[in-house]
């Protein structure tokens, strides 16, 4: 099994330090803050505070002029650092590629662009929308996947500032089960005006420069950047003959479950996420040589991180570092960039130097490390923190201990046999209501009726049909009033839903610290976000709220399910297009299945804003004239549109040992890039071998297969997709497989998949037929959810009877 | 306007901008505290409070922590509002 230890073979690092590693390394070394007076954005409220901004030119950077966001640009140069040191010279992975994966964490995308487009849109200039192409956070992912051959899982994480060290975690995770043998992970953010003013809302950012651990700390410097690393198996590093640079030997996650922004006082999320790393490393905390502290410099974050370490490392505490004060916080590359920094001092005997400390704060007893030393560094544990409690604690070990007499140890101990996974319980939100029971009477293959949208100002106005949620879906019965008052819409649908898919007696059965939360979503809260930036946009004195800012993170909506239901165990989000919630659902049972939790809440969801509707309705994804949405239909014209919706479902997965009531069983999830044609069109053939593949693993074969439910959605090219696809299966087989579609009961949005599967267990409890998915009539035992993402990533889901299984 | 008048004002801007569907100004006791105890408000809703002061009375806040004082109670809010007032 020690094959698949996770180890570091290349790595990249752009920042304003210096955009490689060696000159990042000696702007460390030399102790010099890079961090300088703000010239990317004009007319920022807050803009009087340093950052490290990156003042190169960015296709420089990447070698080549490339489209994409400035966050795609910065990610992309530091992944061709990484891919050239771990020995893949022509920017590709080549032969690896069907095993190689991306993994990429981000908090703000194409932001940048997108406020510029705003800001024009202000002035009633709609032309242009370009930049909308790159607003969302996939899009660093999918950039890098396409341009190096990577064919593997890929995805995007979004917990905030933890999202690169969370990415890092994901790819660890990966190369252990065996879904990958390579990963390219990491996190990369720009500067934007969203986080320049929402920090600044927040009285978070410091004007005379961050001071990490001081007595006098007052706030946090924004920066930008990326770290990126080659994560692959032990056994694939020795295979192609590259040079092992660290061990991943240990990863943990926690979420405090306590507030929006603050963390919870003692630390005990924190406390949690590094307790949980070291257990995992099978290490004790003398072992560590250093702590990469996430050290933000504001009042709470180092207090609270001080706590933790001290109740865990007592009176032995190692150095500390924190790298805040030299290039600023680079939200969610921050945790990538130290992983980074982290593996390089391995092997030059120590951390530079932390820049800003002055005075020790009596309250904190702990002074952060003044001067780089020289000592042999065996573990560094390097802690990422993010909005909404979401911490991630990563151990990077030495790559002599892989000879050591006691090898890093993978998999988890608890790990031994976690045995099924069931689906024991299902919410959703949608037009029909705020629970499964009401979608379930709905389900018919008539579909249901799209209801007219108001676009309004500050757009085109005029409207859209669109299958969009009622008013009412129950949030006000459901969340109390004082909760509910700084919610937004879409966090509301997040919580009913997940409110609906778990019992409060199994959720009193198990412990906090094992419940965890796996969100997707594909676009987050646009409308929160949308309602911070207007004002800023719209003149000079626009006043945003802070409560905006706050819920405009993507993982918001995961994290204020954990503070719903005291879910202290991982908290991800995965934020990659239509196969958002897959990706969610994999990281979700992953974690039980590692034997660190025994219940998983994974759901997915996505609002209607008028953004997205303008947006959609240019690109022509929609159209006036579609009275209803017909996927599946015979007589499609080219000229058939979709229709916009949204909606939010959730489900409780368990695993054997702890499930009792169980709707479905969860064999089986993945995802990946979708292989071309010399046409560029899918490859029909080789999707089916590969969905063939993935069932075998579990010992499912084609024959099994009752139903393939699709994300067909009557536009033309989509459903041709995936027609070709189940006619290619049932080609395989040597007899047609039934294929049925979801989108005519909910319409299109990229968390709809999740709704695919709730219909998929109504299929198998006898709730919905098939008839009204648009299937032919017969039993279902197994059903296949498969869904393709506009970018060119798919997944695929196989959900069974739960008695079938044994 | 009246220190009353001004602290009606308040306390209807603050269930305004704080969103306080179940509570009516009458429940609020002016000399109460307004955070933790008392309306149980959090440091998310003192910086909402912050920008109310800027758009309603033209207070443009430099220190929280100071600003903070002044918000321990809708007595001490009115006195800091009817002081800094720039409209």
């Amino acid at each position: 099994m020690s094959d698949r230890v996770p180890v570091v073979t290349g790595m990249g690092i752009v920042c304003a330090s210096g955009s490689n590693k060696d000159a990042v390394w000696s702007s460390l070394m030399a102790g010099i803050p890079a961090t300088r007076p703000l010239t990317i954005l004009s007319s920022t409220r807050h803009g009087d505070a340093p950052v490290g901004e990156i003042r190169e030119d960015l296709d420089t950077l990447c070698g080549k002029r490339l489209r994409g966001s400035r966050s795609d640009k910065l990610a992309y140069a530091a992944a061709i650092q990484a891919l050239s040191q771990a020995g893949f010279s022509e920017g590709t992975v080549g032969d690896i590629g069907p095993r190689a994966g991306v993994v990429m964490g981000c908090t703000v995308g194409g932001e940048l662009g997108t406020e510029r487009v705003l800001a024009n849109l202000m002035q009633r200039d709609i032309r242009r929308f370009g930049p909308l192409r790159y607003h969302e956070c996939a899009s660093s992912a999918d950039l890098c996947a396409t341009s190096f051959g990577c064919f593997g899982p890929t995805t995007t994480v979004s917990t905030a500032c933890s999202g690169g060290a969370m990415a890092i975690a994901v790819a660890g995770e990966m190369v252990r089960d065996g879904v990958a043998d390579l990963v390219i992970a990491g996190g990369s953010d720009s500067l934007c005006r969203l986080t320049v003013d929402g920090f600044g809302s927040l009285f978070l950012l410091d004007v005379d420069g961050t001071k990490p651990f001081d007595r006098d700390r007052a706030g946090i410097n924004l920066g930008e950047g990326a770290g990126i690393v080659v994560i692959e198996s032990r056994e694939s590093a020795e295979r192609r003959g590259a040079s092992v640079l660290a061990v991943l030997s240990g990863w943990g996650t926690s979420c405090d479950a306590f507030h929006a922004t603050a963390p919870e006082s003692e630390g005990k999320g924190a406390e949690l996420a590094m307790t949980k790393a070291l257990h995992a490393a099978e290490l004790q905390p003398e072992a560590i040589s250093h702590i990469n502290a996430h050290g933000t410099g504001t009042r709470d974050n180092d207090q609270v991180e001080s706590r933790a370490i001290k109740r865990i490392f007592g009176s032995a505490i190692p150095p500390v570092l924190s790298t805040k004060g030299l290039f600023g916080h680079t939200l969610a590359a921050s945790g990538a960039i130290d992983a980074v920094i982290s593996i390089e001092s391995l092997s030059r005997g120590g951390p530079p130097q932390s820049v800003g400390f002055r005075e020790v704060d009596p309250e904190i007893g702990l002074a952060p490390v003044q001067e780089s030393g020289s000592a042999r560094q065996d573990h560094v544990l390097s802690n990422a923190f993010g909005f909404g409690g979401n911490n991630v604690s990563l151990i990077l070990s030495h790559p002599d201990l892989l000879a050591a007499e006691k090898p890093v140890s993978v998999p988890l101990p608890e790990a031994t046999q976690r045995g099924r996974l069931f689906v024991t319980g299902l919410g959703a939100v949608t037009h029909w209501g705020g629970t499964a029971d009401a979608l379930f009477e709905a389900c018919s293959a008539e579909g249901a009726e799209p209801s007219p949208y108001d676009i309004g100002a500050p757009l085109t106005p005029g409207q859209t049909m669109a299958y969009h949620c009622a008013e009412a879906f129950g949030a006000s019965e459901m969340i109390a009033p004082r909760r509910r008052r700084r919610l937004d819409r879409i966090q509301l649908m997040a919580l009913v839903a997940a409110g609906g898919s778990c019992d409060a007696d199994v959720l009193e059965s198990v412990p906090g610290d094992r419940l965890c939360v796996a969100f997707g979503t594909g676009l987050g809260a646009t409308a929160a976000t949308a309602a911070f930036i207007e004002p800023l946009c719209e003149n000079e004195e626009g006043l945003p709220s802070p409560q905006k800012f706050t819920n405009a993170v993507h993982n918001a909506l995961a994290s204020q399910v954990a503070i719903e239901h005291g879910a202290r165990g991982l908290n991800s989000t995965m934020t990659h297009r239509e196969v958002s919630f897959e990706n969610a659902l994999w990281h979700g049972a992953a974690e039980l299945a590692s034997g660190v939790a025994d219940c998983a809440i994974v759901g997915a969801v996505d609002e209607l804003t008028p953004y997205l509707l303008s947006a959609g309705k240019r690109w022509g994804w929609w159209g006036e004239s579609s009275p209803k949405l017909l996927p599946l239909s015979d007589n499609l014209s080219g000229r058939q549109r979709a229709l916009p919706g949204e909606g939010a479902t959730a489900f409780c997965i368990m695993p054997e040992a702890h499930a009792e009531s169980r709707l479905a069983e969860l064999v089986c999830t993945a995802t990946g890039r979708f292989f071309l044609t010399p046409e560029a069109h899918l490859d029909a053939d080789r999707e089916a071998l590969w969905v063939e593949a993935i069932l075998a693993e579990k010992g499912v074969s084609l024959d099994q297969i009752d139903l393939v439910l699709s994300g067909a959605n009557g536009f033309a090219a989509v459903d041709d997709m995936y027609r070709a696809v189940v006619d290619a299966l049932g080609a395989r087989l040597g007899q047609s497989i039934r294929h049925g579609a979801y989108k005519h009961l909910c319409g299109e949005f990229q968390a709809a998949s999740a709704f695919g599967m709730a219909v998929a267990v109504g299929l198998l409890t006898d709730r919905v037929s098939p008839s009204a998915l648009l299937a032919p009539e017969g039993d279902c035992r197994v059903v296949v959810l498969y869904t393709l993402s506009e970018s060119g990533t798919r997944a695929v889901t196989c959900i069974r009877r739960p008695e079938d299984g044994a | 306007m009246s220190t009353e008048e001004l602290i009606q004002e308040l306390k209807a801007n603050i269930i305004e901008v704080l969103n306080l569907e179940d509570v009516t100004p009458e429940q609020i006791n002016s000399d109460e505290p307004l955070f933790e105890e008392g309306l149980g408000l959090d440091s998310i809703d003192a910086l909402e409070m912050v920008v109310m002061l800027e758009k309603s009375y033209g207070i443009a806040v430099q220190d929280i922590e100071e600003t903070k004082k002044a918000f321990a109670s809708i007595s001490a809010l009115a006195a800091f509002v009817a002081e800094n007032r720039t409209k």
